[in-house]
C-alpha cells in the first residue's frame, strides 16, 4: 500500500499509531481531570491506558499488515518494517510499565493519575524518535519522550531522591539535547536538507564537509548521553535508583531502546558515507562502556543501582551491532532490545513487589533467603539474572549470540573478545543475586513477610520469565522475523545525482 | 558602501540600534519590572525589523504575542512573586569571564556570517548534489518578497507551516501538552 506522505491524508494514515496512542492519551487525561481522587481512578486509569496501548499495537499491525510503504520520499516519518518492529517493541514496554505500576503506586501512596497520560505520551515521543525520517522529528520525537520522562522520574513529589533524580535527568537531558540539536544544525548547515534520504544522497555524492563532520560528532555526542554510554553515564546510577522503580524499568528499556533504534536509523539512512569516520568512535564508545560498566556494577551494593551500571554495560553491547553496520547488526539491535527489556521488565517487576512502602532501596542483602520464603519470586529473579549474563537456555544467550556474531560477521574481532571479557566480569555481580537468595538463610524470622505481588504484576512478570525461558530454547520466529521483515530499513529510490 | 545607503538601510540601522539598546538595559536594570518593560521595547524593535524584511504577517504576531500576552504575562508573575531590587554584584569575575568569552565567539560569528550573503550561500550549495533545487533552500534574498507578492503575507507563512512542516507543528503542540501536564504535575500542592 503505498502512502503519499506528503498529503494530509497520507501523512495521518502513516502516524496512525501514534495518533491513535496521542488521542487515548487525551481521553486518558480527560477522565483523569475528574477522577484523581483514590486508587479506584488510579486502577481504572492504569487499564484505560493499556487499552490505548493496545488499539496503538494494532494499528501499526494493521500498517505492517498492509505493507505501508512510502510513494517517492520518505518524507518527515519512515514506513518500514524496521519502524513497525520499533513500535511494537515500545508500545509493549510500555504497556509492561503500565501493568507493574498499577498496584505498586497505590501502595507507594503515589496518587496522581496523571503518570499514565504521561507514560503514554513518552511512549508516542519514543514512537517517533525511532521511527523518524527528518531531523526535525527526530528531534521532537526525542523531546517529547525526554520531558515526559523528566516528569516520570520526579513522580514521587514526596521524596528528595525522586525529586534529584528528575532534576538531574532534566540538566543532563537538556545539556543532551543541545548537543543534538547544534549537530542537527550543523548537518543542515552542510546539506541545507533536513531529510535522512536526501542528506544521505549528498554525503554520498560529494565528500563531507568539516561542518559535516562536526555536525555527525555531535548528534553522536547526544546519543550517547541518552544511551547512557561512557564517559556519558555519569546520570544514569542517579537518576535509576531515585526514580519509582517501574519508571526505572521503562527508562533502562524503553528509552534506551527508542534512543538505539533511532541511533541505528540514522547511521544507516543518514551517514552510511561516513562510515569509516563513525566507525571508530564506536568501537570506542563500545569497548570503554562494556569495562567501565561491568567493573563499576561489582562494587554496587543497591539493587537499583546495579541494575543502572549493568544497563550502561549493556549499551556497550548493543554498541558491537550497531558498529557492525549491517542487516545483522541491524536485527541483533532488535533482538538484543527485546531480550533485555522482557528480562529488566521482569526484573524490576519483582523488586519493585519486594520493596517496601517507605524505604524504598533493595539492598543484595535484603533478598537473603528470599527462596524459602518466596519460591516463585526468587526463581524468577534468578532468572533475570542469568538472562542478563547471558547464561545458555536463556533468550540474553539469544541477544548476545547475535550481536557478537554481527560484529565477528563485519570483520571485528577485538570488540566480541572485550564484550566476552565484559561477560564473565558481570559473573561478578549477577551470580551473588542468585546466591544470596537460595544459599543464604533470611536474617530475621519476619524478613520477606512485607512482600506484596499483586495480581496484574505477577502475570507480567510470569509472562516475561516464561518468554525468557521460551525464546531461549525456540527463538525461530522472532529471529526470522527479525532477521527477514523488521530489518528492511529503507533504501533511498530517487534519482539523485550532480546538478 | 555610500552608494548602497538607501532609507531602508537606515530605517534598519535606527531600528537595530534601538533594538540592541533596549536588550543591554533590560539585563542591566535592577528592577524587575523596568527590564521587562525594556524587553517590550525590544520587541516593538525587532517587529519593526520584521516589516523591513517584508514579514508583516511576524511582525504583526511578534507585538500581538509577544509584546502583548507573554509580557502581560511575565508582569503577572513579576507582580505576584513582589520581587525586590536586587543590586547587581559587577565584581564577581566568573560572570565576566563567561559573559566576555560569549560574546567575543559571537561575535566573530556574526563578522563571518557578514561576508555570507544569501546569494554566495546558494552559489556555493549549488555546487553540491541535490534532488531540490538549491535556491529553494537558500532562497537569494528576495524570495520572501516573491512569496508574499504571490500567496500573501499570511499564505507565505501558512504554507510551509501547514503543509511541508505539518508534522513537526503537531508533534510540537503534543510536546506542550506534554510540557504543561508535567510542570502542573511536578509543581501543584495537592493533586
Amino acid at each position: 500500500m503505498p502512502i503519499d506522505l506528503s498529503s494530509p491524508g497520507g501523512a495521518t494514515l502513516a502516524l496512525l499509531p501514534e495518533l491513535v496512542l496521542t488521542f487515548w492519551a487525551l481521553v486518558v487525561l480527560m477522565y483523569v481531570a475528574w477522577h484523581h481522587r483514590d486508587g479506584h481512578d488510579m486502577r481504572t486509569a492504569g487499564g484505560l491506558s493499556i487499552v490505548g496501548y493496545i488499539f496503538a499495537a494494532a494499528a501499526t499491525a494493521w500498517l505492517a499488515w498492509r505493507g505501508a510503504r512510502p510513494e517517492g520520499l520518505s518524507f518527515m516519518i519512515a514506513l518500514d518494517g524496521f519502524r513497525f518492529a520499533s513500535d511494537a517493541l515500545l508500545l509493549w514496554i510500555a504497556a509492561a510499565v503500565a501493568i507493574l505500576s498499577v498496584r505498586w503506586l497505590i501502595r507507594q501512596g503515589i496518587l496522581a493519575p496523571e503518570y499514565y497520560p504521561m507514560l503514554m505520551l513518552a511512549t508516542v515521543g519514543m514512537m517517533l524518535l525511532a521511527g523518524a525520517a527528518d531531523l526535525i522529528t527526530l528531534f521532537l520525537g526525542l523531546e517529547v519522550m525526554s520531558i515526559s520522562v523528566y516528569v516520570l522520574a520526579g513522580f514521587d513529589r514526596t521524596r528528595r531522591a525522586s525529586a534529584e533524580a528528575a532534576l538531574k535527568y532534566f540538566l543532563i537531558g537538556a545539556f543532551a539535547s543541545g548537543f543534538l540539536l547544534y549537530g542537527i544544525a550543523l548537518t543542515y548547515g552542510a546539506t541545507g536538507q533536513f531529510n535522512f534520504d536526501l542528506i544521505g544522497a549528498q554525503f554520498a555524492a560529494t565528500p563531507p564537509t568539516l561542518m559535516a563532520k562536526l555536525g555527525m560528532g555531535l548528534i553522536l555526542v547526544g546519543f550517547a548521553f541518552k544511551i547512557a554510554a561512557v564517559p556519558f553515564h555519569a546520570w544514569a546510577p542517579d537518576v535509576y535508583e531515585g526514580a519509582p522503580t517501574p519508571i526505572t524499568a521503562f527508562m533502562a528499556s524503553g528509552v534506551k531502546a527508542a534512543a538505539f533504534l533511532a541511533l541505528v536509523r540514522v547511521l544507516a539512512e543518514v551517514f552510511p558515507a561516513l562510515v569509516d569516520l563513525w566507525r571508530p568512535v564506536i568501537f570506542g564508545l563500545a569497548a570503554i562502556t562494556i569495562l567501565v560498566g561491568n567493573l563499576t556494577a561489582l562494587s554496587q551494593t543497591s539493587m537499583k543501582r546495579m541494575l543502572a551500571y549493568s544497563a550502561i554495560a549493556h549499551a556497550g553491547y548493543l554498541l558491537l551491532a550497531v558498529w557492525a553496520h549491517s542487516d545483522e547488526g541491524t536485527a541483533a539491535v532488535l533482538i538484543y532490545l527485546l531480550a533485555y527489556s522482557v528480562t529488566i521488565v521482569a526484573a524490576f517487576g519483582i523488586l519493585a513487589s519486594i520493596e517496601r512502602a517507605g524505604a524504598r532501596t533493595v539492598r543484595l542483602t535484603d533478598l537473603e533467603g528470599l527462596f524459602s520464603v518466596r519460591p516463585f519470586a526468587s526463581i524468577g529473579l534468578s532468572i533475570c539474572m542469568l538472562s542478563l549474563l547471558g547464561f545458555p537456555g536463556t533468550f540474553g544467550f539469544i541477544g548476545k549470540w547475535y550481536l557478537l556474531s554481527a560484529a565477528l560477521r563485519a570483520g571485528q574481532t577485538t570488540l566480541p573478545v572485550i564484550a566476552m571479557v565484559g561477560s564473565a566480569i558481570s559473573i561478578g555481580y549477577y551470580l551473588p543475586v542468585v546466591l544470596a537468595m537460595t544459599l543464604k538463610p533470611a536474617r530475621t524470622r519476619q524478613a520477606h513477610q512485607t512482600i506484596r505481588f499483586p495480581r496484574p504484576a505477577r502475570i507480567a512478570v510470569g509472562i516475561c520469565v516464561f518468554a525468557i525461558l521460551l525464546l531461549g530454547v525456540w527463538p525461530n520466529t522472532v529471529l526470522n522475523f527479525a532477521t527477514q521483515t523488521a530489518v528492511q530499513l529503507r533504501q533511498s529510490e530517487l534519482p539523485i545525482g550532480p546538478r | 558602501m555610500a552608494s548602497n545607503v538607501t532609507v531602508t538601510t537606515v530605517i534598519f540601522y535606527v531600528f537595530a540600534v534601538w533594538a540592541v539598546g533596549s536588550a543591554l538595559l533590560c539585563i542591566t536594570r535592577s528592577n524587575a519590572l523596568a527590564s521587562a518593560l525594556w524587553l517590550v521595547s525590544t520587541m516593538f524593535a525587532l517587529a519593526a525589523i520584521f516589516v523591513i524584511l517584508q514579514a508583516q504577517f511576524i511582525a504583526a504576531i511578534q507585538v500581538l504575542v509577544y509584546a502583548g500576552a507573554v509580557m502581560v504575562l511575565f508582569l503577572f508573575v513579576i507582580m505576584l512573586l513582589n520581587l525586590e531590587d536586587v543590586p547587581h554584584d559587577w565584581k564577581r569575575w566568573p560572570a565576566w569571564v563567561v559573559g566576555v568569552g560569549l560574546a567575543a565567539v559571537l561575535g566573530t560569528t556574526l563578522v563571518t556570517l557578514h561576508s555570507y550573503t544569501p546569494a554566495r550561500l546558494a552559489r556555493e550549495v549549488s555546487t553540491m548534489p541535490s534532488p531540490v533545487d538549491p535556491r529553494l533552500v537558500f532562497p537569494e534574498g528576495n524570495a520572501l518578497a516573491v512569496a508574499t507578492a504571490t500567496q500573501g503575507a499570511v499564505g507565505s507563512v501558512a504554507q510551509p507551516l501547514f503543509q511541508g512542516y505539518l508534522i513537526p507543528f503537531e508533534v510540537t503542540s503534543v510536546l506542550l501538552l506534554a510540557a504543561v501536564v508535567g510542570a502542573v504535575v511536578l509543581a501543584k500542592k495537592k493533586l
